[in-house]
């Protein structure tokens, strides 16, 4: 990251080919919608770039620092579309599979009610579930992340994951 | 001395609670917990009921794997310009301040306010006898007293 802060080009490429595949999965689950998700990937690696004199290896590590930057702007365009438009109505389900047409059937079935159980939660159990669930974040980092104490984001995981089994189960 | 984490003890709620939020996977599980939550799942026939049960939400959730994006990010041919390190406002401040002043002049500056309060001190405050009787009946007015006489 020094290096990247002294302008050094090819060091920052290495650094977006080991954090761009995490943070563009992240903002996808964020936002449920693909291009959205490049564009704050975009920025989100643009804002690393411009900033990287200014992060600090003692209070965060690498991927939560540059995380926290994606989240941040997944929270202002999640804001920006509740005041112009439901998320429901603009959400995708995003499938990508080598699988048989039946079982390819199946999976997407399953794949959508996921998607729209995910996307009833509301924003803060989802971003905690995302961060934790799929983005594999340490409970330190995700609470840091989302500016809560760890025990406030088990108790957002416990909810999350009890509302979605509620309602998955009423979708089977 | 400190108790390693295969000493921490786990407590069933703990540990259902820890299932609850983190799902049945060891490695989501906070770390410092990890080895006695495993050490609990062993002894505790409940408590692995209750993890199959996280396990099968889990495999829901698994379920739900956006690919990353067919064509991998591309850095553009010409990156913005970088920010200088962020500096702390207090010391930007007092360094703008005295930027034009060197060495024995700095502390010079910085030690003016104290020798001002110093010899203020000195002086002492104003004390009843230094006040002159026309100040004094001016700040206290004696009242007029009216005879019936």
């Amino acid at each position: 990251m020094r290096q990247v802060s002294r302008g050094d080009r090819d060091a920052f490429a290495a650094l977006v080919e080991i954090h761009a595949p995490a943070l563009e999965r992240f903002a996808t689950r964020m936002l449920l919608e693909r291009q959205r998700a490049e564009e704050v990937l975009q920025e989100t690696l643009m804002k690393a770039w411009q900033e990287a004199a200014r992060y600090d290896p003692e209070k965060a590590r690498l991927s939560t620092w540059l995380h926290q930057i994606a989240h941040n702007l997944c929270i202002d365009i999640l804001r920006r579309q509740r005041r112009e438009q439901p998320l429901a109505e603009n959400a995708e389900t995003i499938i990508d599979s080598d699988e048989s047409p039946e079982s390819l059937v199946h999976t997407q079935e399953t794949q959508r009610q996921v998607t729209s159980a995910v996307r009833a939660l509301s924003q803060r159990h989802r971003t905690a579930l995302i961060l934790t669930y799929y983005q594999s974040l340490p409970n330190r980092d995700v609470a840091q992340i989302m500016g809560i104490s760890v025990r406030a984001l088990e108790s957002l995981l416990v909810r999350a994951r009890r509302e979605l089994k509620t309602i998955l189960e009423e979708s089977t | 001395m400190k108790p390693s984490h295969s000493q921490t003890t786990l407590s069933l709620e703990r540990a259902v609670a820890l299932l609850d939020a983190y799902g049945a996977l060891p490695e989501r599980w906070p770390e410092a917990e990890r080895e006695a939550m495993l050490a609990l799942l062993a002894q505790s026939p409940e408590l692995r009921a209750h993890r199959n049960a996280a396990a099968s939400l889990d495999s829901l959730l698994d379920l739900w794997d956006p690919q990353p994006q067919v064509h991998p990010f591309s850095l553009p041919e010409s990156l913005p310009s970088q920010q200088p390190p962020e500096r702390r406002w207090r010391a930007t401040f007092i360094n703008d301040l005295l930027s034009p002043l060197v060495g024995w002049q700095r502390v010079a500056f910085a030690a003016t306010p104290i020798m001002i309060g110093f010899f203020w001190g000195l002086q002492g405050a104003n004390t009843v006898e230094d006040w002159s009787a026309a100040e004094f009946s001016l700040l206290n007015p004696i009242p007029e007293v009216t005879s019936n006489e």
